[in-house]
C-alpha cells in the first residue's frame, strides 16, 4: 500500500514536472546543435529563467484566479502598474525596507482590487465591461500620481532585492501559498468554487455571492501585489494609456491556461508555475539560437501555444475514445 | 423603479465627467492668453540675470517687439517624461515673449493613423503652425497641412524615413519648413569620443548595441566609426592592452535579450547607441551585470543620473541627448512664415540642420547638467534663451536676424555652454 | 395595456436611446466648449475619416461580440493586409490585386477563427491569441524584409481618401450589415449563440456554420477597413493597426453593445460607439484639456456610459 502510494507520488510529480522537462530538453538539443554551449546548467541562465518564472507565475496565478472564478478580468495588468508605481514611489520618498515595500505592495493591490470588486457589484455589470472600465480609470491615474513620471527604481538594489535571485522566490513561494490557502483550504474559496460551477445554484442554497466575489478580489488583489512588487523592482514602469496594460495581462495569460493542463495530476497553482517555468525556458532557449524577439519569436510561440491547446483539447476526446473501443471489445469478446 | 434612479445617478456622473472635462478646458483656455510683449519672461529672467551659466537672460534689455499671436501645436514622441517636462516648461516660458500659444499633443513612433488624426486634431483646434517630433506617416500630414494651409517643422528628429524615401513630398513641400535633429546628424563624433574614452579607462571587451541600419543608419555609421577609432589604437597598443569590439547587435526596438550577457561572458563595456536607458540598462539590472560600464544616448534623467560617473553603482559612464531649447529653430521658421516673412539668406532647399547635444563624459558634465540645465530642472530660468531673445531671432520681429544665425544658436547648447 | 407596452418597448429601447443620448450629450457639451469648431466643415471630415475605420470594423465586430466571442487579432489582421496592400499593389501597380488578396487572407483567417476553434474545442479567445501572435509577427517580418520603417503606397488613392468616400463605405456597409443582422438568419443564429449556445445548437442551430459565416463577415470588413486605412494614411509600418481591438471594443461598449452578447445586441452600437469614440477624443482636444486629463475623462465617461447602458438590473451577478 505504501510502496502504491509512493509510486503514485512519483508518477504524478514526474507527469507535473513533464513540461517543463520536455521543453529544456528540446531546447538543450536544439541550442547545443547550433553551438551554444551556455543553454543547461549555466548559473545565469537559470537565474534568468527563474526570475522569469517567478514574474509570469504569479502574475498568471492572479489571472487564473479570476478565470477559475469564471471571471475574465481586465484590470489585472493596470492594477499591477498602478499599484508598483504608488507602493514604489511611497516607499522611495519614506526610505521604507524591502519587506515594507512588499507589504505596501500587498496592501495596494489589495485594496484597488477590492475596489474593481465594489464596482462590479454596485455597477452590476458584466465582468469584461466592468474590468475594462476600472482598467481605463486606472490607467489614467498613473498620469496623474508623481507628475506621470511612474516609477524607476530597479537600480536600488535594497529596495529591489524581492525582484531577485533568491528573495523572488520567497514571493513566488507567498503568491503560492495564498492561491493554494483561499482555494482549497477555505470556505469562501470553497464556495467561488461552486458559485463558478452553477452560480444561480450556488446562490440558491444561501451563499452570498456579493461577499464572496469581493473576498476573491481582496485575494487577487493580494496576488497581484506580490506581482506588483516584482515588475515595479524590475522594470521601469512607465504611465498607461488606452487598454495597453492588457497587453501585460495577455503576455501571462497563456502560462494560466496551459497551467490546468501541466497540473492536471497534481495541482492547478503548481500547473501554472510550472507552465510559467517551461514558457520562460523556451523562451531563453530561443534568445540563444537568436529568435528572442521579433517576428519569428511571436510566431513560434503562438504556433506552440495553439499546437499545446489543440492537443491537450483533445485529450477528454481521446480518453473518450479509447474507453469506447475498450468497452466494444470488451462486448465483443464477451 | 430603482434602476430608474440608478440610470439617472449615473446619467449624472456622465454630465459631472463632461463638465469637468470643460472646466480643465476652460482652465487651460484661460492661461493661452496673456497680453504679449515678454513681461513673464522679462520677470522669470531677472532672477537668472545673475546665474552663471547666463541661462534665460534679457540681452536685449526689455525691448519687445510688434509680436503677432499665434497658436502652436507641438506634437512628442512620448507624454511623460524629464524631456516632456522641459519642453512644456520652455514653450511656457517662453509663450508671452513670442506670443505663441502652445498646444500639446502625444504622437506615436510607430503609427501613421494615430499620427494624422492629432494633427487633424491639432489643425481643427485653430493651430496655425504644427512642430513634430516624430516621422511616422509625414508624408500624409505634409498633404494634410498644404490642404489646411498649416506650416509644419521638425524637432528632435532627423526624419531620415521622409528624407530617404520620401524627400519631394516632405522636404519639397512648401509646408515643411525643415527640422532639426535630436543633436547631431552624424554621431560620429560622440562615438569617437567614447572610444577615446574607452582607450584612456583600460576596458578590454566591449559590446556594441545599436537600432536597426534603416531606421538609424547614422547608428550603424557611429558604431564603424567607433571600431575603426579602437581598430587604429589596437594597431599600434602592446597584446595586453588590445581591445576586443564585439559585432554591433541590433535592436529592433525591444530591449537586449538577457542571453547577450551570456554570449559574451568577459565583457566589462557595452556602448549602446541604442537608448540605454530603456532597452539595456533594465536588462543589466535584472541580470546583475551593472558591473559592466555603459556608454549610450537618450537621458531620462532618473537611474541614468543617479548611477552616473562615480555615483551610485557606477554603471552609466556616458550618454548624449538634446536640449528642449531647440525648439527655437522649427518656431522661428513658423512664426516667420506666419508673419509672412523669411530670413534673407534662407536656404532655397528646405534643411535638416543639427543641434550640439549635451555630450556627458564626466561627473562634471552630470553636475553642470543637474544644476544648470532647462531639461534636469524644468526650470525656464535655466534656459539658454529667453523669450526675448527668441524673438530677436525672428525675421519678422527683427530684420537683421538672419538664417545663419538662428543655426549658429543652435549649436551653442551644448555642456560646454552649460558650464 | 397600450401604456404597458409602450413602456415596454421604451424598455427595451432604453439601451439605445440612452447611447444616442451619450452622443448627443457629447455633440452638445463639445461643441459649447470647442466655441462651435466641432461642427466646422473641416473638423466634421476629419471626424468622419477617423470614424471611417473604426465604424467597418465595429460593424463586423458586432457579429463576434454578439456571439459572446471576443477578438484580439483585428489590429495586428489591419496592420499586415494594410502592409500586404501596399506592397502587392507597389509591385503589379493594382490596387484591385492588392485589395483581392487582402480580401482572400480575411476570409482564410475567418475561416480558421471560426472553423477551426469549433473543430478543435478551443475557446474562441485561444484561436484569437493564436492569430493575433501569427500577424503580429508577420507585420514585423514583413517590415524587416522590406527593411524599413514605414513602406508607402505609389498608388494615387486619393478617391477612397475623400469624405464622400468614406461616407459611401459606412453607408454600404451600414445596410449590408444591418439587413444581415435584422433581417437574415446571420443575425438570428449569432443572437441566439450568444444568448445561449447550447440552447441554439439543442434547437438545431448549426452553430459552427454561421460561427464561420459571421467570422468571414469580420474579415470581409476588416479588409474594407484596412483598404481605407491605407488610402487615408497611404503608408504602414510595423505599428500599424496597434490598439484597434481594445479601441473597438470601447466603441461598442460606449455604443451600449453588451460584450456578453445576445439578444440585446445592436448594429446601432457600432456606428454611435465608433462616433462617440472619435468625437471624445477629437473634443478633448479642441476643448484644449491637458493630455493627462484627457485619459481621466474618457475612462469617467467610459464608466459612466456603461454603468447606465450595461448595468444588469436583477438576479445574480453577470459574468
Amino acid at each position: 500500500m505504501k510502496t502504491n502510494k509512493a509510486f503514485e507520488f512519483i508518477r504524478r510529480f514526474f507527469l507535473t514536472i513533464l513540461f517543463p522537462l520536455v521543453i529544456y530538453v528540446v531546447m538543450y538539443l536544439i541550442t547545443h546543435s547550433r553551438g551554444v554551449t551556455y543553454f543547461g546548467l549555466n548559473r545565469d541562465m537559470w537565474r534568468t529563467v527563474l526570475v522569469n518564472t517567478s514574474m509570469t507565475g504569479v502574475a498568471a496565478l492572479a489571472i487564473w484566479t479570476q478565470i477559475k472564478n469564471g471571471r475574465f478580468d481586465f484590470s489585472g495588468g493596470a492594477t499591477m502598474v498602478l499599484t508598483a508605481i504608488l507602493a514604489g514611489n511611497l516607499s522611495l520618498d519614506l526610505a521604507l525596507s524591502p519587506l515594507l515595500y512588499l507589504l505596501l505592495c500587498i496592501v495596494i493591490g489589495a485594496a484597488l482590487s477590492t475596489f474593481t470588486g465594489v464596482v462590479y457589484i454596485l455597477g452590476r455589470l458584466p465582468i469584461m465591461i466592468c474590468t475594462i472600465g476600472v482598467a481605463l480609470l486606472y490607467e489614467s491615474f498613473t498620469y496623474l500620481v508623481y507628475d506621470a513620471e511612474g516609477l524607476n527604481m530597479m537600480s536600488n538594489t535594497k529596495l529591489t532585492v524581492f525582484g531577485r535571485m533568491p528573495c523572488i522566490l520567497i514571493v513566488l513561494a507567498l503568491a503560492v501559498t495564498v492561491f493554494l490557502v483561499y482555494c482549497y483550504l477555505t470556505v469562501p474559496g470553497k464556495r467561488a468554487k461552486l458559485l463558478s460551477n452553477n452560480q444561480q445554484a450556488g446562490v440558491n442554497i444561501g451563499i452570498r455571492e456579493n461577499r464572496n466575489v469581493l473576498q476573491t478580489f481582496f485575494m487577487c488583489g493580494l496576488l497581484l501585489g506580490c506581482a506588483a512588487a516584482i515588475y515595479g523592482s524590475n522594470n521601469t514602469v512607465a504611465p498607461q494609456a488606452g487598454l495597453s496594460t492588457a497587453n501585460t495581462l495577455f503576455s501571462n495569460i497563456i502560462p494560466a491556461y496551459m497551467g490546468i493542463f501541466v497540473g492536471a495530476v497534481s495541482v492547478d497553482a503548481l500547473g501554472v508555475v510550472l507552465a510559467s517555468m517551461g514558457m520562460a525556458i523556451l523562451n531563453y532557449g530561443l534568445s540563444c539560437i537568436g529568435l528572442g524577439s521579433g517576428g519569428w519569436q511571436s510566431i513560434i510561440i503562438g504556433t506552440f501555444m495553439l499546437a499545446f491547446y489543440t492537443l491537450t483539447a483533445q485529450w477528454p476526446r481521446w480518453k473518450e475514445h479509447c474507453q469506447r473501443s475498450k468497452r466494444l471489445k470488451e462486448e465483443g469478446a464477451a | 423603479m430603482r434602476n430608474g434612479k440608478f440610470r439617472k445617478t449615473m446619467a449624472i456622473l456622465l454630465a459631472a465627467a463632461m463638465a469637468f472635462g470643460g472646466l480643465t478646458a476652460c482652465g487651460n483656455s484661460s492661461g493661452g492668453k496673456k497680453p504679449s510683449g515678454g513681461s513673464q519672461a522679462a520677470d522669470s529672467t531677472g532672477g537668472a540675470a545673475d546665474d552663471s551659466n547666463g541661462g534665460a537672460q534679457d540681452s536685449t534689455g526689455g525691448a519687445s517687439a510688434e509680436t503677432r499671436h499665434h497658436k502652436i501645436g507641438v506634437g512628442l514622441y512620448t507624454d511623460s517624461g524629464k524631456g516632456v517636462e522641459a519642453v512644456k516648461a520652455y514653450c511656457e516660458g517662453i509663450s508671452d515673449a513670442v506670443d505663441c500659444e502652445f498646444v500639446f499633443t502625444t504622437l506615436s513612433t510607430y503609427d501613421e493613423a494615430t499620427n494624422l488624426s492629432e494633427i487633424q486634431n491639432l489643425i481643427s483646434s485653430g493651430c496655425e503652425g504644427i512642430i513634430m517630433t516624430a516621422d511616422m506617416g509625414t508624408t500624409s500630414i505634409v498633404q494634410e497641412c498644404q490642404s489646411a494651409g498649416v506650416y509644419l517643422a521638425g524637432f528632435l528628429c532627423d526624419y531620415n524615413q521622409s528624407m530617404n524615401t520620401a524627400f519631394d513630398e516632405t522636404f519639397g513641400n512648401e509646408y515643411f519648413l525643415g527640422t532639426v535633429c535630436d543633436g547631431m546628424a552624424d554621431v560620429t563624433p560622440y562615438c569617437e569620443a567614447v572610444a577615446d574614452e574607452i582607450i584612456a579607462k583600460g576596458y578590454k571587451n566591449i559590446g556594441v548595441v545599436i537600432f536597426p541600419s534603416y531606421a538609424y543608419p547614422n547608428q550603424t555609421a557611429g558604431a564603424e566609426a567607433f571600431k575603426a577609432k579602437i581598430d587604429a589604437y589596437n594597431a599600434t597598443a602592446d597584446a595586453a592592452d588590445q581591445i576586443t569590439v564585439a559585432d554591433p547587435v541590433e535592436l529592433n526596438f525591444a530591449p537586449l535579450e538577457d542571453t547577450y550577457f551570456s554570449e559574451h561572458p568577459d565583457m566589462d563595456c557595452l556602448f549602446s547607441l541604442a537608448a540605454g536607458a530603456g532597452m539595456v540598462y533594465p536588462v543589466m539590472v535584472a541580470n546583475g551585470k551593472t558591473d559592466i560600464k555603459l556608454y549610450t544616448t537618450g537621458f531620462e534623467g532618473t537611474d541614468d543620473t543617479d548611477n552616473f560617473g562615480s555615483a551610485g553603482n557606477q554603471c552609466y559612464q556616458g550618454t548624449m541627448f538634446s536640449t528642449p531649447e531647440a525648439i527655437v529653430y522649427p518656431l522661428c521658421l513658423l512664426i516667420d512664415r506666419l508673419n509672412g516673412t523669411v530670413y534673407s539668406d534662407l536656404p532655397k532647399t528646405t534643411e535638416r540642420v543639427e543641434c550640439s547635444p549635451m555630450m556627458l563624459l564626466s561627473d562634471e558634465d552630470m553636475k553642470a547638467v543637474v544644476d544648470k540645465s532647462i531639461y534636469y530642472t524644468a526650470d525656464y530660468s535655466k534656459a539658454f534663451l529667453s523669450g526675448e531673445e527668441v524673438v530677436q531671432l525672428c525675421a519678422s520681429y527683427n530684420p537683421d536676424a538672419t538664417y545663419a544665425k538662428l543655426v549658429e544658436t543652435i549649436s551653442h547648447m551644448g555642456v560646454d555652454d552649460l558650464k | 395595456m397600450k401604456k404597458l407596452i409602450q413602456n415596454d418597448r421604451l424598455r427595451a429601447h432604453s439601451g439605445s436611446l440612452l447611447s444616442y443620448g451619450g452622443l448627443a450629450l457629447c455633440l452638445i457639451v463639445f461643441s459649447i466648449l470647442s466655441k462651435g469648431r466641432l461642427f466646422s466643415a473641416y473638423n466634421v471630415g476629419i471626424l468622419i475619416q477617423a470614424a471611417c475605420v473604426y465604424a467597418i470594423l465595429a460593424m463586423g465586430a458586432i457579429f463576434i461580440y454578439s456571439m459572446g466571442y471576443m477578438d484580439i487579432s483585428v489590429g495586428a489582421q489591419v496592420g499586415v493586409y494594410c502592409i500586404l496592400c501596399i506592397l502587392i499593389t507597389n509591385a503589379t501597380g493594382s490596387l484591385l490585386l492588392g485589395f483581392a488578396t487582402i480580401l482572400a487572407l480575411a476570409l482564410i483567417c475567418g475561416l480558421i477563427n471560426g472553423y477551426v476553434s469549433v473543430m478543435l474545442g478551443l475557446p474562441s479567445i485561444v484561436t484569437s491569441i493564436f492569430l493575433n501572435s501569427i500577424f503580429g509577427g508577420v507585420q514585423m517580418l514583413l517590415m524587416e524584409w522590406v527593411d524599413t520603417n514605414s513602406v508607402g503606397i505609389q498608388y494615387d488613392m486619393s478617391f477612397l481618401k475623400s469624405i464622400t468616400a468614406m461616407v459611401t463605405a459606412i453607408a454600404v456597409i451600414a445596410v449590408i450589415a444591418v439587413c444581415l443582422y435584422n433581417y437574415t438568419q446571420l443575425g438570428k443564429y449569432t443572437r441566439a449563440i450568444g444568448a445561449n449556445e447550447k440552447a441554439a445548437q439543442l434547437s438545431g442551430v448549426s452553430v459552427t456554420k454561421w460561427k464561420v459565416l459571421a467570422y468571414i463577415f469580420f474579415g470581409i470588413c476588416i479588409a474594407v477597413a484596412a483598404l481605407f486605412l491605407t488610402a487615408r494614411t497611404g503608408s504602414a509600418g510595423k505599428g500599424t493597426g496597434t490598439g484597434y481591438a481594445m479601441d473597438i471594443m470601447v466603441a461598442l461598449l460606449l455604443g451600449g453593445m453588451p460584450l456578453s452578447g445576445g439578444m440585446r445586441s445592436r448594429i446601432s452600437s457600432s456606428l454611435i460607439g465608433s462616433f462617440t469614440y472619435v468625437i471624445l477624443s477629437n473634443g478633448l482636444t479642441l476643448s484644449g484639456v491637458d493630455t493627462s486629463h484627457v485619459y481621466v475623462i474618457k475612462a469617467l465617461v467610459f464608466l459612466a456610459v456603461i454603468l447606465i447602458t450595461c448595468r444588469k438590473r436583477e438576479g445574480v451577478l453577470p459574468r
